[in-house]
This record gives structure tokens, C-alpha cells and sequence, in this order.
């Protein structure tokens, strides 16, 4: 009870939520406080996700006149999701990218939310902490790159956050040790799997860390375990920005502007300050005043509205005096190998994040690479089986045969941590979208290192699936999750923000999203971009720098 | 490998949209207008319509002349298309979705004329079927200009997408759909919902018999 009332005292989201079997609490959005373009707001957010959405709510909180302009909707999960994997298309980020290099990454459904709540609406909710070494690799290990700040400085943010989301989950042997607010959810089939085959093996595996309370939490019910966490969580069991951060942060008097698509950063050229957005909404182009900046777009559109906000002072886009702009973006190699049981497995019966393990997450002087993977149960629903299978050469009868064997089957993913390089990034490709902007190119090309990763990682995943008695094993090579882009540094010329998220151009502009990370680990990142957030956030309240510097 | 292998006699009595009274009404409005008759092409004109209808039924192991009660793929691929409604990338070496279907349907018609002196949808079964091998066999190299990898991706993606988003695929694979806001009470290995039906013939594993 100490704990949930220590939640509600400094955020109360989840008991802003109505009670009576719907999601949305309709009320405090039409009452919502809603500033006017001229207003001169004390910052304006661009994006509310993650990182957005925590930063609104804390600064809402101190007392700030602070707006989040988002270009997707405000969703209200009783009449804009469906539990269903085709109509849930709509929460995916799906204007025009172009893909390039050796080694492309699909974007759209795989990493890019669209809407209030960003690409936490349709992650799994696994929330893991990144590793002490996650901080530091360049030291340990001589690859990627080293933080400006430490896993200790974040750590009182992560502590927060799980409490905030919450987390249930065992208590977590891996990285800094730690225990979780809520207890571990039962697990399904694929859960079950896992667990065995680890045994098997002596490979320690344990049930969470995921963002889905373990009994209701405030006016939050139950998980009712369907299986559709992928889809938009129609529950509000699931956590994402638009129920843990999002109410709060209305109720203290911030605004959330959606359908309101950010265009460009305007800078003063004779003060070199940030001075507002423009946007356009409703096909109107519009012009929001703010003493601060912070835009909060994800790893490919916060990239994209910096080189597209280029000016007289900054020719080859905002804060890219360095060429730093775009550069190390990072996605993890999620091979997922799935194994076949003469059982019925029936994995779509849980949320698809059960059960998870770090054993492999650190570099292994055994293995032939650096750094390492971790590996998760992730549960396809039948469009996303059917893309694992049609991997397999397989169409037509053959197809549908090895589809109707859908029952037997069990899915297990790899994170495996894809290292930071300069030359995979964002740049602005020549087709325009619909604002008439240039649409972003991400350009991806894979190391040895990466390689050697992904093969160590599908080969503990079959060992796994085989212990627990698989008799066949398939494996599918994909990618999951984005972040850097925009990374954090010591200094402009390795980086575009510094560690509290400020960027080294233009003193009263901040980055507070995935793009800052300037290393990805093996974890799922939307609980270290929340806490990265809360901790820019603290130091934006503290008035460090207070847009007066 | 004997007829109708692996379809429904799968899981004998079991329908997926037995359940649609426990589902909630955006999802059932969703997923019943898949069910009613298929709305007109509206993207793939000429010669591309026949095309289009022929390779996804190939891909989709739809046989229009054994009266099967078929997945209206064509026509829910093509709504896709012409709302525009990508995955929300593409490749730099591809034109996007709708100009790459258009393009590869109108090179697999010149394919069919160069083998069988007829279009695509005009040629025997089996040399569709040889047509499309072809092109998978590719791999990435090239075809008509375009990386034979990428348009088989193309294809599958879209004809996947389309076919496991209909109630009938779900009765076939045993799966029951939506399930909001009823939820699951028996997860686990080997445990069913009472609507839920078992496999009729588990040890029957495709890869197996593939292999």
C-alpha cells in the first residue's frame, strides 16, 4: 500500500482513468488547458511517446506552461483498437521512408508508433533496466561508446518508472541486481517452454520484467491475458505514456495537441535560440511560441525535423555543425527461431513478453564477438507467424499446411546488441511527403561483430527449444526496437546533446528520446528512455539551465 | 500427400466466428466486413486484375476451380493499395508498393508470354506455379531490373497479411480470433478453452514431412 500511495502522490495517472469498464477518461481531455500559437508556452514537446510524454507530466507537475505536440491521434483504446493483428495497422508510423544500405531495416510496424503514447501503445511491454556495462562499453570492451553519465546517475529514474508503469516480474539477477513492484504474471504455453528448456540446459531464466500490472492498479484492471499486447492494449492493463503519464500530466495543466504535425524548429539567428515550432494541423500551417524546445520524435523523425530545420546558421540542418546529426542510429538483430512440439503450445494464449533471460548479455570471452543477447518469448499472432513461415521458402498448399500446425508451435526472440556505427543514419532522401518535406532515408549496414552475435543467439535459442523437447526448429532473421540517431556525448563533436539531453547548438533545445542513446544493450529500451527523460526533466525543474543560460 | 491435408478436418467442429458473440463491437465491425461480398477492384486495372487475382490465389494455395470457400485476397490486397496503406517503407532500390505491384504483375504477364504465348492468368496451373517458382529462385538477383528477393517479399507480405486477416484462415489453424474483453483462462501447454477444439492429428508435422 506504501508503494501505491507514494505512485499516486506524484502521479496520478492511473487513478485518472474511469472505473466503470471503459478507458478513457473523456472528461479531463475536453477540459483540457489549451494554449494559443501566440502564447509564449515554456516549452514546447514535439512527439509524445516515451520520452515526451514523461517529460510532459513531470514538468506539468512543477508548474510549467508546457504543450506536447503529437502528429498522430489521441487515441481512446474503446473505439480506435481493435483485437484483431490487420486492423490495428493504423498504429504504426506509415508516411513514406526510403530503406537503404547493405543490410536494410523495415520500419512501420516493427518500431515506429503512430499517435498519443507513441510506439509504447504497440511494443510487447517488456521493460528491462539496461546493464551497468551498457554505460561504459567503449571502456570494457572497446567497442561502441561510452556515456556521459552512468548507470548509477539513471538508476533512481528506473527505480521510479517501474513503480510508475508498474513492472511485475521476478526478482532480476542480472546487471545491477533488483527486485520489481509487482509479482511475476502466470505464464502460457510459450512461457512454459522457455522455462523447461533453460532448465534443461541450467540456462537461468526468469518470468517479466513487463509494464503489465499483476492485479489491478489504480482504476487500471487486470491483464486479461489475450494475446493482443502487439495490438494496443484495450485493458489499459498494459502500460504506455497514454495512461501512465498522459492523464497526470492533464490534470496539472499541460496541454496534448494532437494530429498536430511538427514541420520545423525555428531559431533566432541573431540569438541563435530556439523560439518556437511550426506545425501544421487541420492542412493549416501554425507557428507555436515557446521559451524551450524539446523535440521527442524517435530515432528516424527526430533526425528527420532536425536536417529539415536547417537555416542560415545552420545550413546542413539544426545542430549538425559536426555531422553528427542521424549518425550511430541503432536497431538490435532480433533473429526469432520458433520450435515445433507434438503438444499444443497455443503461445497467442499470454501476453507475448513472459519470460526472459540476460545469462548471454555480456561479452563472453568464449564467444567470437563482443557484447552479447538476450532472449524472450514473443508469440506471433497468425499474420506474423505466417511472415516466419513464408521465410521458409514456403507458399501456396505448402504454406497453408506448415500454417494449420499453428497450435504445436513456440516462439522464442534474440535481442542481440548491433553496435553503434557512424555511417548507419538518417539523411533526407528526395521524395517528399504529403507536408512537402523530405521523407527520411535510413541507411543500415551490419558488422562482423553484428553477425557473429545473431549466430551465437539463434544457436541458444535452438539449444533451448531442442531441451525442451522441440523436434524441429526454424529460425527467421529480423530486427526490433530503434534508438540513437541524435546520441548523447561528452562534447559536439561526438554527439549532438549533452547528458542532460541539451544540445550542444542551441542552449535552450533538448532532445529527450530514443535518439540520444549512445548504446542500445540487449534490452528492450522504452523503460531507459522514459527514465532518460526524467532525468532531463529533473534537471530542466532544477532550473540548471532554465532557458536563461 | 492426400487432399485437403491440413486444412479444416484439422480441428473437426471448430469456427472461429462461433465465438463473435464475445467479441467487442469495434473488432466484430472490423472483422465481419471481411465477410460480406468483396467490394470492387478499384486499384489493379486491365490485364493487372486477372494477374493480381491468379498470383495470390497461387500464394495462397487458393484453387478457384474446386469450389472452396475462398479468402477474397485480390480484393482485400487491393483495397490496401489503393488507400494507400503501405507498411511505411521502401526499399531504395524498389518503387513504392503500388508502382511495384503494378510493375512486377505486368512483368510476370511478359514471363507467361514468353513461356506459354498467353498472359499470367491465362496459362495452365502449372506453369503459373513454374513462373512464380522461378522468381523465388532468384533470390536477390535481379529480375526485370528489380531485386528478385524484394518482390517476393512483396508478394508474400501482402498476400499473408491479407489471408491470416480472415476468419476462415483462423477456423483452418485453430485459432479463435479476437479476444477482447473475454481473455484466455487456460494458458499452458496442452491446455484448451471449452471453445477451443484439439489438433485431430498432432503428430502430423509439416516440417517432417517436408523435410
Amino acid at each position: 500500500m506504501g508503494l501505491r500511495d507514494g505512485v499516486r502522490a506524484r502521479n496520478e495517472s492511473a487513478w485518472l482513468l474511469p472505473n466503470d469498464g471503459t478507458r478513457t477518461n473523456h472528461r479531463l481531455r475536453r477540459d483540457m488547458r489549451r494554449f494559443a500559437d501566440g502564447d509564449e508556452i515554456d516549452l514546447v514537446i514535439v512527439g509524445c511517446g516515451a520520452g515526451g510524454s514523461v517529460l510532459l507530466q513531470r514538468l506539468a507537475r512543477s508548474g510549467w506552461k508546457v504543450a506536447a505536440l503529437d502528429a498522430g491521434p489521441f487515441w481512446d483504446p474503446d473505439t480506435d483498437w481493435v483485437s484483431d493483428e490487420a486492423g490495428s495497422h493504423h498504429l504504426y508510423w506509415t508516411d513514406p521512408r526510403v530503406i537503404a544500405g547493405a543490410d536494410p531495416v523495415p520500419l512501420g510496424s516493427n518500431n515506429s508508433g503512430r499517435g498519443v503514447g507513441g510506439s509504447m501503445i504497440h511494443y510487447a511491454g517488456y521493460t528491462p533496466r539496461f546493464h551497468p556495462s551498457d554505460f561504459m562499453t567503449r571502456t570494457l570492451d572497446g567497442v561502441g561508446a561510452d556515456w556521459p553519465v552512468g548507470y548509477s546517475e539513471l538508476r533512481p529514474y528506473y527505480e521510479q518508472i517501474e513503480q510508475e508503469l508498474p513492472v511485475a516480474g521476478e526478482r532480476w539477477p542480472w546487471g545491477d541486481p533488483h527486485g520489481y513492484p509487482y509479482r511475476p504474471h502466470p505464464v502460457g504455453g510459450n512461457g512454459e517452454v522457455f522455462l523447461r528448456g533453460a532448465d534443461k540446459l541450467g540456462i537461468t531464466a526468469k518470468v517479466g520484467p513487463v509494464a503489465i500490472a499483476n492485479g489491478r492498479f489504480g482504476n487500471r484492471p487486470h491483464c486479461i491475458y489475450r494475446g493482443f499486447c502487439l495490438q494496443g492494449c484495450k485493458v489499459n492493463a498494459k502500460a504506455s505514456p497514454l495512461i501512465t503519464h498522459v492523464p497526470d500530466a492533464l490534470a496539472r495543466g499541460a496541454e496534448v495537441r494532437a494530429d498536430a504535425m511538427v514541420t520545423q524548429v525555428e531559431v533566432d539567428e541573431r540569438t541563435g535560440r530556439a523560439t518556437g515550432v511550426h506545425y501544421v494541423r487541420d492542412g493549416r500551417e501554425r507557428f507555436q511560441r515557446a521559451r524551450m524546445v524539446a523535440v521527442a520524435g524517435y530515432s528516424i523523425e527526430t533526425p528527420r525535423l532536425l536536417l529539415n530545420s536547417s537555416s542560415g546558421r545552420f545550413p546542413g540542418g539544426l545542430c549538425n555543425d559536426f555531422d553528427q546529426v542521424g549518425r550511430y542510429l541503432m536497431v538490435q538483430g532480433a533473429p526469432q527461431t520458433a520450435g515445433r512440439f507434438d503438444a499444443e503450445v497455443r503461445m497467442y494464449k499470454a501476453p507475448p513478453p513472459e519470460v526472459s533471460t540476460e545469462e548471454f548479455y555480456e561479452t563472453d570471452p568464449a564467444r567470437d564477438c563482443k557484447r552479447g543477447f538476450s532472449v524472450q518469448t514473443v508469440s506471433p499472432l497468425p499474420i506474423t507467424w505466417a511472415e516466419h513461415v513464408a521465410a521458409q521458402g514456403h507458399w501456396g498448399t505448402a504454406l497453408r499446411e506448415y500454417m494449420s500446425d499453428y497450435v504445436h508451435w513456440s516462439c522464442l526472440g534474440a535481442l542481440c546488441e548491433f553496435l553503434p556505427l557512424p555511417e548507419n543514419r538518417v539523411t533526407l532522401a528526395d521524395e517528399k511527403d504529403s507536408c512537402g518535406l523530405p521523407v527520411a532515408r535510413f541507411s543500415y549496414s551490419q558488422c562482423d561483430n553484428d553477425r557473429a552475435l545473431a549466430r551465437a543467439a539463434q544457436s541458444v535459442m535452438e539449444d533451448i527449444l531442442h531441451a525442451a523437447g522441440a523436434d524441429e526448429v526454424i529460425t527467421i532473421q529480423r530486427y526490433a526496437h530503434l534508438v540513437g540517431g541524435a546520441r548523447m556525448a561528452r562534447d559536439e563533436r561526438h554527439g549532438v546533446v549533452d547528458e542532460n539531453c541539451r544540445s550542444f547548438a542551441v542552449p535552450n533545445l533538448y532532445l529527450t528520446d530514443g535518439s540520444v542513446l549512445p548504446t542500445q544493450g540487449s534490452a528492450n529500451p522504452a523503460l531507459t528512455i522514459m527514465a532518460v527523460a526524467a532525468r532531463a526533466a529533473d534537471h530542466l525543474i532544477a532550473g540548471a539551465s532554465g532557458g536563461t543560460t | 500427400m492426400e487432399r485437403n491435408h491440413g486444412r479444416a478436418a484439422r480441428f473437426p467442429g471448430f469456427d472461429a466466428l462461433s465465438q463473435a458473440r464475445h467479441w467487442d463491437q469495434v473488432t466484430t465491425d472490423v472483422v465481419t466486413a471481411r465477410m460480406g461480398p468483396p467490394p470492387a477492384l478499384e486499384f489493379f486495372t486491365g490485364p493487372e486484375a486477372p494477374c493480381a487475382r491468379a498470383l495470390l490465389n497461387l500464394l495462397t494455395g487458393q484453387d478457384e476451380q474446386d469450389g472452396e470457400l475462398g479468402v477474397p485476397v485480390c480484393e482485400m490486397v487491393d483495397a490496401r493499395l489503393a488507400a494507400d496503406e503501405t507498411d511505411g517503407w521502401r526499399y531504395t532500390d524498389m518503387p513504392e508498393d503500388g508502382q511495384a505491384w503494378r510493375d512486377t504483375l505486368s512483368y510476370l504477364d511478359a514471363d507467361a508470354g514468353r513461356r506459354c504465348g498467353t498472359s499470367f492468368a491465362g496459362a495452365p496451373g502449372a506453369d503459373q506455379a513454374a513462373l512464380v517458382q522461378a522468381v523465388q529462385d532468384l533470390k536477390s538477383a535481379d529480375w526485370h531490373g528489380l531485386p528478385a528477393a524484394r518482390v517476393w517479399s512483396l508478394w508474400t507480405r501482402y498476400a499473408c497479411t491479407a489471408f491470416y486477416a480472415h476468419p476462415f484462415a483462423w477456423t483452418e489453424i485453430g485459432f479463435p480470433g479476437p479476444a477482447y474483453p473475454r481473455g484466455y483462462k487456460n494458458a499452458g501447454v496442452g491446455r484448451l478453452e471449452p471453445f477451443e477444439v484439439r489438433d485431430a492429428r498432432p503428430a502430423e508435422d509439416p516440417v517432417k514431412e517436408g523435410a
